[in-house]
């Protein structure tokens, strides 16, 4: 096993990234490399294009209000919503957009701050 | 009222509870029952309070007492009357009575099956439970507790869309009776160590409880895996998510456990790796239930982060600690009767099976905790995606698939050549076929994957070599299936002839007499033909699955595979608190009409929108008058949402889909048996119904429900009652009592 998990993890697609804040990732420069970042969906970034499948939207770091762009094509869970906790998973574009592969989403307490 | 009533019984429920530990350990040391029947009683009195503290929360859930945060944030006026009940598990400090009032329940039967037997061992037993109940009941009055108040509220939030679904209703339950029930064997073996009563009785005494606790907790997984599939959207049942491995670990080492206890009964071997798989068990499910509701690991199923992390985490600390302790000191009593004579015997088949098993299980927690560890030893967090789960976990899988063929059937101590012959070489044969049957199949796929493997060895490419081999797992997976396939039907086959011949029975009547004189031992075989298909299910599904996703407008068609999917056309509704659009579709396979399916996308508006909550009324009441007015309204809807979503510079609704899936069944098709074919409808337009659509054809997938299906079987049929191994356990006992005094 232990060797499946090393010979596993050199290869590029073996599933393994940084695990950072918004305010991390942005902090490490334009860093290379496989991430995924953590945050809030910024309430009223989203922009659901292309029919649903693909949705543009801002990750906010909720401590530093740090804020990223990020693109996603795939699959959108329904939990994905304004304020909801999402961790992107990608790399960063040349054009400092975020491009993500993965979107998981938490929902947030539902509605209580909604007005 | 009735939560002040609830709270107040809650409190008892823990002074019950820290009596029975506190008494039933002094009663360990005193002389007479009196002690000892004190502490059982107070096990009873907390399930009592604790079943009132359920009740109380159910009558403010029913009432809507949204003075309660634990009713406020899981269930609303509206919500359909099952979400109301169910929504008692929706919150942390629910989840968390729901584990104290299973573990009361369960300790109480346990204690009142126990009231003449196992008296040696019952001290002890009532300290653990006891101890495990009064840890739960703290969480519960002081860290989270569920009557929680305050001010009142109109309305309540309710429970997340995707929650609402009636796998809700049993999964969580059925996920925590298997997370409780290992708790009882653990007592057991803790009473052991403690009572230096370390024979085979705890383990025997208990075995029923744990093939419960497992097959709840398995049958849990896959109901798990079932919603995430019909919920979802994504077309797949298992993400290697935290809190989905948390509950596969507990479930694996007890796997490991419930085979390593046979060959302790059998040849006195293991002792001390059983009691530290049970240990190991309990622990994982405590993990298990601390992972899904602390959010340590960030994970999409956690629906709550919060503050009871520290308290397990000292908990755990003590219990693991604290009975590896005990465990040390007890070493002198569990050395063990016998040696391993040969590898090729059916005890170092098992003893392979285990380490096989809790291999898995550690690669498992080692894997989903590493942004941990990596954090600690780096600094850095780092996280592991499944693909690294599949490489590591897969190649194990199979060698579990080849032992789960070989550890039934393999003679015990050594095996001779005839022992092997006689029994493998036709399933043996069997798998090569079906294996080479497959690699045919692919063609070309398995020429290119051997040529590139070829080159990687060459070159000493252990990870081109490893991601080439990958397209031999399936067929590896088909070949050791049928392997294991042949080798449970030649022992039916073979001992049903027997009793044909012995006893001039049929078939069918020899197969009931058959399995009712050894439930254990062919309920087992049941579990493991469940297993298997399980198994098939799984390589199928993930290997050959395919994806597509097309805009189409209405009357358009998309292909995929063999099949055709046309848009026929699409409803408005709006219905309980959603509106949604239900797309009607029609499906060939293979030129053959198959079927209509309706998938839906729906949002649920913010109801605290007054305008909205006024024209979402408006639309249902027009729901049964005339249907273009009832059309109108609802595209007025969408209309109103997107205006107030530019007012309000955020979205004023949650979506949620319904996927459409199309399973077949059909013998017409025999090579799309098991398949499903699955549909996901995304931004319908509410005017002009253009929607993409998402399609995934999962062959076999099936296989694992059905899997599923026959794995529940077999476990049935080894947890029933047994009166001959009742009758030697009891005999067991005497013994044991005589040999004491």
């Amino acid at each position: 096993m232990a060797f499946l998990f090393v010979v596993g993890t050199q290869k590029s697609d073996g599933g393994f990234a940084y695990y950072v804040t918004v305010d991390e990732f942005l902090a490490h420069g334009a860093p290379a490399g496989h991430f995924r970042v953590n945050g809030k969906v910024k309430s009223g970034s989203i922009e659901r294009l292309d029919s649903g499948r693909r949705v543009a939207f801002t990750v906010v770091d909720p401590k530093t209000a740090a804020t990223l762009p990020v693109d996603f094509t795939g699959i959108i869970p329904d939990t994905f919503v304004d304020d909801a906790d999402v961790v992107v998973e990608g790399k960063r574009r040349p054009d400092g957009v975020f491009e993500a592969t993965t979107l998981l989403a938490k929902c947030p307490s539902k509605y209580e701050a909604a007005k | 009222m009735t939560s002040t009533i609830g709270h107040f019984a809650l409190y008892l429920a823990l002074v019950a509870a820290a009596w029975a530990t506190l008494a039933s350990w002094l009663g360990t040391i005193a002389s007479g029952r009196g002690l000892q029947k004190s502490a059982e009683r107070g096990i009873y009195a907390s399930f009592a309070g604790i079943a009132i503290g359920v009740l109380a929360l159910e009558i403010a859930l029913l009432t809507n007492d949204f003075r309660l945060d634990a009713v406020y944030h899981y269930s609303s006026v509206a919500q359909p009357l099952p979400y109301k009940i169910g929504a008692l598990w929706g919150s942390q400090a629910g989840s968390l009575l729901l584990w104290a009032f299973l573990l009361s329940g369960m300790a109480s039967i346990t204690v009142a099956t126990n009231r003449t037997k196992n008296r040696a061992l019952m001290p002890w037993v009532v300290t653990t439970l006891g101890l495990v109940m009064t840890f739960f009941l703290i969480l519960v009055n002081v860290v989270a507790s569920p009557f929680a108040s305050g001010p009142m509220r109109p309305d309540g939030v309710g429970l997340n869309p995707q929650l609402k679904n009636y796998w809700m209703m049993i999964h969580p339950p059925t996920l925590y009776l298997g997370y409780v029930g290992f708790t009882i064997p653990f007592a057991f073996a803790m009473a052991a160590l403690a009572a230096r009563r370390t024979g085979d009785i705890w383990f025997r005494t208990t075995r029923r409880w744990t093939i419960f606790a497992w097959f709840f907790l398995g049958t849990g997984i896959l109901m798990g895996s079932y919603w995430a599939y019909i919920e979802l959207g994504w077309g797949g049942y298992w993400a290697w998510d935290p809190v989905e491995n948390a509950s596969l670990m507990p479930w694996l080492t007890g796997t490991a456990f419930l085979h390593s206890v046979m060959i302790q009964e059998k040849k006195g071997m293991m002792k001390v790796w059983n009691v530290t798989l049970i240990l190991i068990t309990f622990c994982l499910s405590i993990f298990g239930t601390f992972l899904t509701r602390s959010g340590i690991i960030s994970s999409v199923h956690s629906f709550a982060t919060s503050d009871i992390g520290p308290a397990f985490a000292w908990f755990l600390g003590i219990v693991f600690f604290g009975s590896l302790l005990l465990l040390v000191q007890r070493l002198p009593d569990l050395a063990a009767e016998s040696r391993l004579e040969s590898v090729l015997s059916r005890e170092a088949s098992f003893l392979f099976n285990n380490m096989v098993l809790v291999g898995i299980a550690a690669t498992v927690l080692f894997l989903t905790t590493f942004p941990l560890i990596s954090e600690a030893a780096t600094g850095r967090k780092v996280t592991m995606g499944p693909p690294i789960f599949n490489i590591v976990n897969v190649p194990w899988a199979l060698v579990l698939l080849f032992l789960i063929g070989v550890g039934p059937l393999i003679a015990w101590r050594k095996a001779t050549g005839e022992n092997l012959r006689r029994n493998f070489l036709l399933p043996g044969l069997t798998g090569v076929w079906v294996f080479l049957l497959f690699v045919v199949l692919e063609g070309r796929a398995a020429r290119e994957s051997l040529s590139g493997m070829g080159r990687a060895l060459v070159s000493f490419d252990a990870a081109t070599f490893l991601d080439r081999l990958k397209a031999f797992y399936p067929p590896i997976c088909f070949g050791l299936a049928g392997f294991v396939l042949a080798t449970v039907a030649i022992e039916f086959s073979r001992a049903i002839a027997v009793r044909r011949r012995q006893n001039g029975e049929n078939a069918a009547l020899a197969l009931v007499r058959l399995v009712g004189r050894n439930r254990r031992r062919w309920g087992g075989y049941v579990v493991h033909v469940g297993v298997v298909v399980v198994f098939v299910g799984i390589a199928a599904s993930s290997a050959y699955r395919k994806e597509t996703v097309q805009l189409l407008d209405p009357g358009g068609t998309m292909r995929i595979d063999g099949y055709a999917l046309t848009y026929d056309g699409y409803r408005l509704e709006a219905v309980n608190d959603y509106v949604g659009a239900i797309t009607e579709l029609s499906v060939w396979q293979d030129g053959r009409f198959v079927g209509r399916l309706e998938a839906a996308q729906r949002w649920h508006p913010n109801m605290l929108f007054p305008e909205l909550r006024t024209a979402f009324h408006d639309a249902v009441a027009a729901r049964t008058g005339d249907p273009a007015t009832y059309r109108a309204r609802i595209q007025g809807i969408f209309a109103l949402i997107s205006r107030l979503e530019q007012g309000a510079g955020r979205e004023v609704k949650t979506p949620s889909t319904e996927v459409a899936i199309h399973k077949s069944f059909s013998l017409a098709a025999p090579q799309r048996f098991g398949e499903d074919f699955y549909v996901t409808p995304l931004g319908v337009d509410p005017i002009s119904g253009k929607a993409n659509f998402r399609v995934f054809v999962n062959p076999f997938v099936n296989f694992l429900w059905l899997g599923g299906l026959v794995f529940v079987l077999g476990a049935t049929i080894c947890i029933l009652p047994d009166a001959r191994e009742r009758q030697r356990l009891e005999a067991q006992m005497a013994l044991e009592d005589r040999a004491a005094a």
